[in-house]
């Protein structure tokens, strides 16, 4: 994969060639290169699980101690913080697992428990004696940046594990020299959209440019005769 | 560099031809000559400034880097009473740079001062390190004061600012894509203003610890405390009429001593009266060199 700082540097030299007075900061490379690697990411993730039925380990994020939360409000449900931007999937796909290890003296130590996801809507319908939310049959619903958890209201889970599919989100990328999360056959169509789009920004036809000239055709002076 | 003693030599061979006379004297006629032709050459090359790389070449005598330290207000006073410079034209600004401290070019630094500065001797360090006091007299520094570091050698710059208008730095404050915004500490691009008097009003005389600093750059997004390198030419010094010409260095390279020989012979020509012929030689010899 491609470091950011080389994306960046490199669309910001090639931009620079041609506008090398045009006022581009790096974080409007990167800008540029979260929109365009996100919808190309979400591509290849639908495109192989279209093909192969399973998501590619490879772009996953793994949170290994992911502090399970309570929330002061509504009912003291238990939640998790995301750490950051998912990538918006159909059935909460870039949600890979979430897990947590039992600590109970009836079942073996460290056995994994794995979440299912639900939506919020659908929550109050787990009624069946095989679906009840219980500490090992736990379910979770994703409500903007929090995962609610169900299930867990009677035990106490400090900590959980998640697996996610994130996007890139440009004020988090604190690391120049980290991966840019994009397999290396689409860096070079990134590359061209980014390239596309930086100089449609910058070739807006003279016609489109505020001059501040009055357009508004004045109509002439009527003049004042004896007629009429 | 070129010598002084050159110049007036140059000009007494080959514009007065009066080698060996006493018509013309250093201190009367030809040093006030050459600083009118010194300043004359300001005026004309600062417009060229940033716009042709010639130029900058040409200055090289006159480019230097130096590093302050910002006060709270992420502002840099320049003071050329105590800095011993005055500054023409800042050419580049780099926050927090790596630096090495010497004592080397200057030891006759006020104790508070120099106490703060030893533990840190002939090494290299990020941003560091940063001092409370004044170097001009190891007074406290107050929350307006920044401060000239005279010990410090830049070594390495990982950012360098970008210049922007008064009007950018307070656009810079909310809109992530001009220079000077603070993402976090990877993406960041620095920027700074020209100089500007941001001095509160003096009232009667100076209060302590009035706000009175007349020349003063800023730099975005806000740090105080922090070091930065500034690369500036700095405007050439007048001559003193009792220089000693033998020894006395004029800070322009030796391509621009012509240019210097006949602008300074132009003047002489102004002071001796109009339309002598030395007046109109030189002056097409200065805008044949001009071209």
């Amino acid at each position: 994969m491609a470091k950011y700082r080389e994306i960046v540097y490199d669309l910001l030299k090639d931009l620079k060639q041609t506008y090398d007075d045009s006022s581009i900061v790096e974080y409007s490379v990167l800008w540029w290169v979260s929109m365009v690697a996100n919808k190309f990411l979400k591509q290849h993730l639908d495109n192989e699980q279209g093909r192969t039925g399973q998501m590619p380990g490879r772009f996953l994020t793994v949170f290994p101690e992911t502090k399970l939360l309570t929330s002061s409000f509504s009912h003291k449900r238990k939640y998790i913080q995301l750490p950051g931007v998912l990538l918006d999937m159909d059935y909460d796909r870039s949600i890979a697992y979430i897990t947590y290890n039992v600590q109970d003296e009836l079942i073996p130590g460290f056995t994994q428990v794995k979440f299912s996801m639900i939506t919020p809507a659908h929550a109050h319908l787990l009624q069946a004696s095989h679906e009840t939310p219980t500490p090992t049959n736990p379910y979770g619903y994703v409500v903007a940046d929090q995962i609610f958890t169900l299930g867990l209201e009677a035990v106490d889970v400090p900590e959980v594990e998640m697996g996610l599919y994130l996007a890139i989100d440009p004020r988090k990328v604190n690391d120049m020299d980290a991966e840019c999360p994009l397999p290396e056959h689409l860096v070079s169509q990134m590359k061209y959209e980014i390239i596309n789009l930086g100089r449609f920004v910058m070739s807006v036809p003279a016609d489109k440019v505020n001059d501040g000239n009055d357009t508004i055709q004045v109509a002439p002076p009527k003049q004042i005769t004896n007629e009429q | 560099m070129i010598l002084l003693s050159n110049i007036i030599q140059r000009m007494r061979e080959i514009g007065l031809d009066a080698e060996g006379s006493d018509r013309y004297k250093d201190d009367l006629d030809m040093i006030p000559a050459i600083n009118s032709a010194i300043e004359w050459l300001v005026g004309i090359i600062a417009p060229r400034i940033g716009v042709d790389k010639f130029v900058e070449e040409r200055l090289s005598d006159l480019h230097m880097t130096k590093v302050w330290q910002t006060n709270q207000f992420s502002r840099i006073a320049f003071d050329s009473d105590n800095e011993g410079f005055d500054i023409w034209t800042v050419t580049g600004v780099f926050p927090k740079p790596t630096v090495y401290v010497s004592l080397g070019a200057k030891t006759e630094l006020p104790g508070k001062y120099r106490a703060e500065i030893m533990p840190y001797l002939n090494k290299n360090y990020e941003n560091h390190p940063i001092v409370g006091t004044s170097f001009v007299n190891g007074g406290q520094l107050k929350p307006h004061m920044s401060t000239f570091r005279p010990e410090l050698v830049l070594t390495r710059a990982r950012f360098a600012a970008t210049k922007i208008t008064h009007e950018q730095i307070t656009e810079a404050e909310n809109n992530p894509f001009v220079p000077g915004y603070k993402h976090n500490e990877a993406v960041i691009t620095y920027g700074y203003t020209p100089s500007m008097d941001y001095s509160g009003e003096r009232i009667n005389k100076l209060a302590e610890g009035q706000y009175v600093n007349p020349k003063e750059i800023q730099i975005t997004p806000s740090s105080p405390k922090t070091l930065v390198a500034v690369s500036f030419i700095r405007h050439p010094e007048t001559i003193p009429k009792n220089a000693d010409t033998a020894t006395y260095d004029v800070p322009f390279p030796a391509s621009m001593m012509n240019l210097i020989v006949q602008k300074s012979l132009n003047y002489i020509a102004i002071k001796q009266g109009d339309n002598t012929t030395i007046f109109n030689v030189s002056i097409q010899e200065v805008l044949q060199q001009l071209q």
